[in-house]
C-alpha cells in the first residue's frame, strides 16, 4: 500500500510541478506576486470541460486548443497586470485578488457551483507489482513531465530564456544590455498562464473541479513555490513532487479533511527553518538576491 | 477655519462630530434598516482595526477574520460552558488573538511581505479546520447558538438600537485609538516601515517590534467586533466565523476608502455597505456572488487609477490646490 502511495504521489506531482513552476516564473522573472494562479488553473479546466462538452474532445486530445486559448487569456490578463509590473507588491497582490473574485464568481455564474469532471475514457487499470495505476494517471504524469523538462531545457538554453533569467536577476541592468523588458514579461506571463490552464486541463481527469477550487490550488502554488525557494525553478520542480506525496499519504492515513492542515503546518515549519526554501543551498548563488 | 483644519486635535473632533451624527440613527424604528446599519457598522470597525496594522504598514493581512472568529468562540464557549459574562468573555477571545496575532507576526513579519500575506491565510484555513475537528468544544461544523435571554448582564437585548450603540461605542474607540495612534511615535514609525524599511531601520526603528505591536492592537479589536457580532447573531460556525471573505472584504473596504488614513476603511464600509446590501436584495435570488465581481472591478479600477484609495485621493488634490495658492 505504501508503495502506491508514494507512487501515485510522485504521479500528481508530475502535474503539480507544471502548476508551480508557472508561479514561481512570474515571481522570480517579472517579480509579480500572483495571487490568482489557481484560479488560471481553474478557468484551464473549464476550457478542458468546455472542449469536452462541446466537442466531444478528451483533455489528452484537446491540449493544444487549450494551450491556444490560454495564450489568448494570459494576453488579456496581462494588458492589466503590466501596469503594476514593477511597482509595489501590495497592488500586484489587490490586483490579481480582485482578478480572482472576478474569475471565480462570473464562472459561478455561468457554470454553478457543482462539481464537473471528465468521465473516465480508458476502463482498465495498470499494474506494476502490488500497485495499481489508471492509465489517466500515467498519461497526465507523462504529458506533465515532458513539458516541464522541455520547458526547463527551453529557460536554459534558448536566447529567450538567457533574457528572462537575465530580468530576473536585475531587470535595470538588462535593460541597459539591450533586452526588451517589456517583451520578456508578457512572455513570461503567456508561459506562466499557458502551465497554469495546461495544470488545470490536465487535472480534470482525475479531479472534478468546481470555480472555487482556484482559492485552493492556488494556496497549494505557493506553498510549492516557497518551499522550492522564490524564483528558483528547479525548486519548484522537486517541490511539486514533495506536495504531491505529501498529499497522498495524509489523504490516506489522516483523512482528506486534514490534507490542507498538513500543508500549513509544512508550511509554517518552512518559514521557521528555513525561509529562503528547502533548496537553497544547493544553489550555485552565492549571493543573495534583493 | 484653515486654524481649525490646522489644529492638531482636528481628527479627535472629526471622530467625536461622525459618531454624534451616527448616533441620530437610534432612532430609525425600522427593524431591516438598522440590521443594515448594524451590519455596516460591524465590516466597518473590522475595516478600521485592519487598516491599523495593514494601512499603516502596507503588509496585507488576510486573516482578520480569524481575530474575529476567535472573539466569537472564545466568548460564546465561555458563556455556554461557564456561564461567564460576555463582558469578561470578550477580553478573554482578545488575549487569544493578541497570542495567535503575536505568534503569526514573529514568524512572518521579518520576511518579505507576501509571506505575511500567505501565513494569515494559512492561520485561517489552520484555525477553521481545528475548529469542525474540536467538535465537542466548538460544536464541529453545526456551530452553536446561543440561547437568548436577554440581560445587560449577557450582552444580549430586545431591541435592535442598543446594540447599535454598543456597536457605535466600539467604532468611536477605534477610530479614536486610530488617531491617537496616527500622531504617536508608534504611527510615525509605521508610515516610515511601509515607505522604505531600510531607511526606517537605519533611523532606529525596530521594525519587527512595531509591526508586531500594531498587529496585536488590530487583533484585539478585532476580536471585541466578533464577540459583540456574536452575540447579536446569536449563532456561530466555523464557516462563518474563519470565512476567507470577510478577510478580503475587510482589505477591501479600507483600500477603497483609502488605507493609512483614520477614516478612509469608514468611508469605504459607507459607500460599499449599502451597495452589497441592495445588489444582495436585487440579485440575491439569481445570483449571490454579483456583489463579489462588483468589488473585484472596483479593487482593480482604485489600484490602477487611484492607488491611494477615494480619500488618499481627495487629500492629494486638496494638496496640490494649496500648493498652487501658494
Amino acid at each position: 500500500m505504501f508503495t502506491q502511495l508514494i507512487v501515485s504521489g510522485i504521479l500528481l506531482g508530475g502535474v503539480y510541478a507544471l502548476l508551480s513552476i508557472g508561479l514561481s516564473l512570474i515571481l522570480g522573472v517579472s517579480k509579480f506576486v500572483n495571487f490568482a494562479h489557481g484560479d488560471f488553473v481553474m478557468i484551464g479546466a473549464y476550457m478542458s470541460f468546455i472542449f469536452y462538452i462541446r466537442c466531444g474532445l478528451f483533455p489528452y486530445y484537446s491540449w493544444p486548443l487549450v494551450i491556444l486559448c490560454a495564450m489568448i487569456f494570459g494576453a488579456i490578463i496581462f494588458l492589466v497586470a503590466k501596469h503594476t509590473i514593477g511597482k509595489k507588491a501590495e497592488n500586484q497582490m489587490l490586483l490579481t485578488l480582485g482578478l480572482s473574485m472576478i474569475l471565480q464568481n462570473s464562472m459561478l455564474m455561468i457554470f454553478r457551483s457543482d462539481y464537473k469532471g471528465v468521465p473516465s475514457q480508458f476502463g482498465s487499470s495498470i499494474n506494476i507489482g502490488s500497485a495499481f495505476f489508471s492509465q489517466e494517471q500515467i498519461i497526465i504524469f507523462v504529458i506533465a513531465i515532458t513539458t516541464t523538462i522541455a520547458f526547463l531545457i527551453f529557460i536554459q538554453y534558448s536566447n529567450i530564456g538567457r533574457a528572462m533569467r537575465a530580468v530576473g536577476e536585475n531587470r535595470n541592468t538588462s535593460k541597459l544590455m539591450g533586452i526588451n523588458v517589456k517583451k520578456v514579461d508578457l512572455i513570461v506571463f503567456l508561459l506562466g498562464t499557458i502551465m497554469a490552464c495546461f495544470a488545470g486541463a490536465l487535472l480534470i481527469t482525475i479531479y472534478p473541479t468546481t470555480p472555487t477550487i482556484g482559492s485552493a490550488y492556488n494556496i497549494l502554488a505557493w506553498i510549492m513555490v516557497i518551499l522550492g525557494g522564490v524564483g528558483h525553478l528547479y525548486g519548484a520542480f522537486f517541490a511539486g513532487f514533495i506536495i504531491g506525496v505529501t498529499e497522498t499519504l495524509t489523504g490516506f492515513y489522516l483523512g482528506a479533511d486534514l490534507r490542507q492542515l498538513v500543508y500549513f503546518i509544512l508550511f509554517v515549519i518552512i518559514l521557521v527553518i528555513c525561509p529562503e526554501g528547502l533548496f537553497s543551498r544547493f544553489s550555485f548563488r552565492k549571493v543573495k538576491r534583493e | 477655519m484653515k486654524d481649525l483644519l490646522m489644529n492638531k486635535k482636528r481628527d479627535y473632533y472629526i471622530c467625536i462630530i461622525i459618531t454624534i451624527v451616527l448616533a441620530f440613527a437610534i432612532f430609525i424604528k425600522d427593524k431591516y434598516i438598522l440590521d443594515i446599519f448594524i451590519t455596516t457598522l460591524y465590516i466597518c470597525i473590522i475595516a478600521s482595526a485592519w487598516n491599523i496594522m495593514c494601512g499603516y504598514t502596507g503588509l496585507i493581512s488576510l486573516g482578520h477574520a480569524v481575530f474575529a472568529g476567535l472573539g466569537q468562540y472564545t466568548s460564546t464557549i465561555l458563556f455556554l460552558k461557564f456561564s461567564v459574562s460576555p463582558w469578561i468573555g470578550m477580553f478573554a477571545g482578545a488575549i487569544i488573538a493578541m497570542f495567535f496575532a503575536f505568534f503569526i507576526g514573529v514568524l512572518t513579519l521579518r520576511l518579505k511581505h507576501y509571506f505575511f500575506t500567505l501565513a494569515t491565510i494559512a492561520l485561517g484555513t489552520i484555525v477553521q479546520v481545528l475548529a469542525i475537528k474540536f467538535a465537542n468544544l466548538t460544536g464541529g461544523s453545526v456551530g452553536l447558538s446561543i440561547p437568548f435571554r436577554p440581560s445587560l448582564g449577557n450582552m444580549m437585548f430586545k431591541e435592535y438600537q442598543s446594540y447599535y450603540i454598543l456597536f457605535l461605542f466600539l467604532l468611536f474607540t477605534v477610530l479614536m485609538v486610530t488617531a491617537y495612534i496616527n500622531r504617536s511615535r508608534l504611527g510615525m514609525s509605521l508610515i516610515a516601515i511601509r515607505e522604505d524599511e531600510v531607511a526606517a531601520s537605519s533611523l532606529g526603528v525596530n521594525l519587527l517590534k512595531s509591526k508586531v505591536i500594531a498587529l496585536c492592537i488590530s487583533a484585539f479589536f478585532t476580536s471585541i467586533a466578533g464577540t459583540f457580532f456574536v452575540q447579536y447573531s446569536l449563532f456561530v460556525d466555523p464557516e462563518g466565523a474563519f470565512n476567507l471573505e470577510l478577510s478580503i472584504k475587510a482589505a477591501m473596504l479600507s483600500l477603497i476608502g483609502g488605507a493609512g488614513t483614520i477614516f478612509g476603511p469608514l468611508l469605504g464600509g459607507a459607500i460599499l455597505g449599502p451597495i452589497e446590501t441592495f445588489l444582495r436584495g436585487w440579485l440575491g435570488s439569481t445570483f449571490s456572488g454579483a456583489y463579489l465581481i462588483i468589488y473585484g472591478i472596483l479593487i482593480i479600477f482604485v489600484v490602477l487609477v487611484m492607488p491611494n484609495g477615494i480619500l488618499g485621493a481627495i487629500t492629494d488634490t486638496m494638496y496640490n490646490k494649496m500648493k498652487k495658492q501658494k
